[in-house]
């Protein structure tokens, strides 16, 4: 231990000389561990992020929506104004399928709103059953929710989001409060928890809610419904639910084998896996910068690490006089090396951390720290030191003491 | 008493190109422990070859040479490490401090290469600095002392690990006859205090210090008398 910090103290002494080689060199694997811990960070970001919205639709959820989503894309919206669902098949899912925990058909359109003299042009109305909430994770921060008698006697009750409340109560209390939807005169009864944007980017926050029957009877006059959430009993179950919901509907809907579905089981990964690619790409360049940024940082220690072996010769040729044998030199050289690098590597490091905060808070996405990567970034750059460090050790080693002692 | 070195025959050959010269022409040498010998001769006729041979820093071409009764010939360059850190110590013409090390950690740096840890190593070193008059100064950068302080610092790492043969090779080249004398009182000092000490020097004043004087000429030993 003695031994190592009074030689990387002498080495410090030596790479005096050359500071500027020295700061050049270490750049580049100040760049290296750079990248690797930027990359490193904002893919767990991200990773964690489409985590958080896809539990945030639901737990274990599935979404069987109306008609053929053609593409999926970072704003598939999750919605459809097809209506091809029926309540039966809501039931017989529910009732066929022990996968099921719980299933919530429900109907969606949009209609303006309107409260005293301010008028909505048109905010999103959901008609949903009383496990909405519990299948969608929306939870009320005021009031009630929505029962099973008013869904029965279609009673003319609606729930309300955070934006739609703003824009219409202000810092008013909405409960107790009526307002007119398209036509109907409706009692707020309750004010939703605060919710976010979805993984389409809606906000989530900027609709309301009322009965089903009330919605299908009140608001479009029909049976059948655009969409129906079903909870399965675990997140294994999600998969194979979705494959027997599939057939279960098919065979409701009388679809023989060669003719398309009229309704998408959505997969909630592929809705998010876009926005995966995307950054699987940012990844893999990052790491390619990291490898060259390495690979010049490798490149620049080398020269130096020649250069100081040759300013030190005499003090080579005295260690091996005083009976310093040739691994006691080639480790002493590439501790040296190593230590450069690590240097840079850890100041790099350092930046990197920050630069990924920063861009995790612009993006605002929740911050996630990359174990892995903060490992992979300090042995890369130990790794640079060590090879970069291995010629120039070895041509230490050739330094005979005689050779020193006669010039 | 079995001697400290023993040389028979012991010969040298450089090779350059194609060229070789035989600076070492049979050497026949014995040392016995607590001697202080100068090696004297003319510049160029094989002292220094004959020291770093002595140092085991080299080995021979040819012959026997038996450094507290081993076998020198044949030894790995490592072996040769060991042999030197545990037995030898060294003082240079041109004193040879790291520049970045100060005076203390001079004094140390063989011990950084001790096969067996040693007792108290840095209140040793400091005593020996203090043995020089240079304990004040132990945390100084070798270039802030003198040519003559550099020299007793380069003496007291070649005590260090306490070797019981202490090699000078021209350790007074580089300084004025004064300092020099001192110098050759301090080599006087350790070889009372138990140590072999040989010399290596072309200056008769000099090597009057010694008590056994070897002279060298053209590779071969020409005479030997006491001081
Ligand atoms: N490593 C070597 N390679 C070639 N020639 C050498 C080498 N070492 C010494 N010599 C030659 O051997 C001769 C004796 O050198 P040296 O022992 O240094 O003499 P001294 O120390 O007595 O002045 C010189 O001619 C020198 O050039
Ligand atoms: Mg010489």
């Amino acid at each position: 231990m003695k031994r190592t910090l009074l030689n990387l103290k002498i080495a410090f002494g030596s790479l005096g000389n050359f500071k500027l080689r020295t700061a050049l060199a270490t750049l580049g694997v100040f760049f290296g561990t750079f990248s690797l811990v930027v990359v490193g960070n904002l893919s767990d970001s991200l990773a964690l992020k489409t985590e958080q919205e896809i539990a945030n639709l639901g737990n274990n959820l599935i979404i069987v929506v109306s008609g053929q989503i053609r593409r999926y894309g970072p704003n598939t919206a999750l919605i459809s104004r097809a209506t091809n669902l029926t309540l039966g098949d809501a039931e017989a899912i529910a009732n066929a399928l022990p996968a099921t925990s719980r299933v919530s058909p429900s109907g969606f359109k949009a209609f303006p709103v309107r409260r005293g003299n301010t008028v909505l042009k048109a905010i999103a109305v959901n008609g949903v059953t009383p496990d909405f909430g519990e299948v969608r994770n929306f939870e009320i921060a005021e009031g009630s929710p929505i029962t099973e008698e008013d869904d029965r006697f279609q009673r003319k009750v609606a729930l309300i989001g955070r934006t739609t409340a703003e824009k219409l109560f202000g810092e008013e209390n909405p409960v107790g409060k009526t307002i007119l939807i398209w036509r109907v005169p409706c009692q707020i009864i309750g004010v939703m928890a605060e919710k976010g944007s979805d993984v389409a980017g809606n906000d989530q926050d900027n609709q309301l809610f009322v009965p089903l029957k009330t919605f299908l009877r009140n608001f479009v006059n029909q049976e059948n419904v655009n969409i129906i959430y079903v909870q399965a009993v675990s997140a294994e179950a999600i998969d194979p639910l979705r494959r027997e919901i599939e057939a279960l509907l098919r065979v409701r809907h009388g679809i023989r084998k060669e003719m398309k579905d009229d309704f998408t089981v959505v997969d909630l990964k592929e809705v998010t896996a876009l926005k995966s690619q995307a950054m699987g790409l940012i990844s893999v360049l990052g790491r390619i910068a990291a490898a060259a940024s390495f690979l010049i940082g490798a490149l620049g220690i080398l020269s130096i690490m020649i250069l100081i072996v040759n300013e030190r010769r005499v003090e080579i040729g005295i260690r091996r006089a005083v009976g310093s044998r040739k691994r006691d030199i080639i480790l002493q050289f590439l501790m040296e090396s190593s230590f450069i690098s690590v240097s840079g590597g850890i100041i790099g490091m350092a930046a990197g951390f920050l630069m990924s905060l920063a861009i995790v808070k612009v993006l605002g996405y929740p911050v996630s720290v990359s174990v892995p990567g903060l490992l992979l970034a300090f042995a890369a750059s130990a790794l640079s030191g060590i090879v970069a460090g291995i010629y120039p050790s070895f041509k230490a080693t050739q330094i005979h003491p005689v050779d020193i002692i006669r010039s | 008493m079995t001697p400290l070195c023993l040389m028979e025959d012991v010969r040298k050959t450089f090779r350059m190109g194609d060229d070789a010269v035989e600076v070492l022409k049979g050497i026949d040498l014995e040392i016995i422990p607590g001697e202080f010998a100068a090696i004297m001769g003319t510049s160029g006729s094989g002292k220094s070859t004959l020291m770093n041979l002595i140092g085991c820093l080299d080995v021979p071409t040819s012959g026997r040479y038996l450094l507290a009764g081993r076998e020198v010939l044949g030894l790995q360059d490592d072996d040769l490490s060991v042999l030197r850190n545990a037995h030898i110590g060294f003082v240079f013409q041109s004193f040879y401090l790291l520049p970045y090390a100060t005076v203390l950690e001079n004094v140390l740096l063989p011990t950084l290469y001790r096969e067996s840890a040693m007792d108290h190593t840095e209140e040793r070193a400091v005593e020996l600095l203090r043995l020089i008059g240079l304990e004040a100064r132990m945390h100084f950068r070798p270039n802030r002392l003198s040519g003559g302080e550099q020299q007793r610092v380069a003496i007291c790492r070649a005590m260090m690990n306490d070797p019981e043969l202490l090699l000078a090779d021209e350790p007074t080249g580089q300084l004025d006859s004064k300092t020099a004398a001192e110098i050759m009182n301090l080599l006087a000092k350790m070889n009372e205090r138990g140590k072999t000490v040989i010399v290596v020097t072309h200056d008769p004043a000099i090597a009057a210090s010694a008590k056994r004087i070897i002279r060298i000429k053209d590779g071969v030993i020409v005479d030997e008398q006491a001081g």
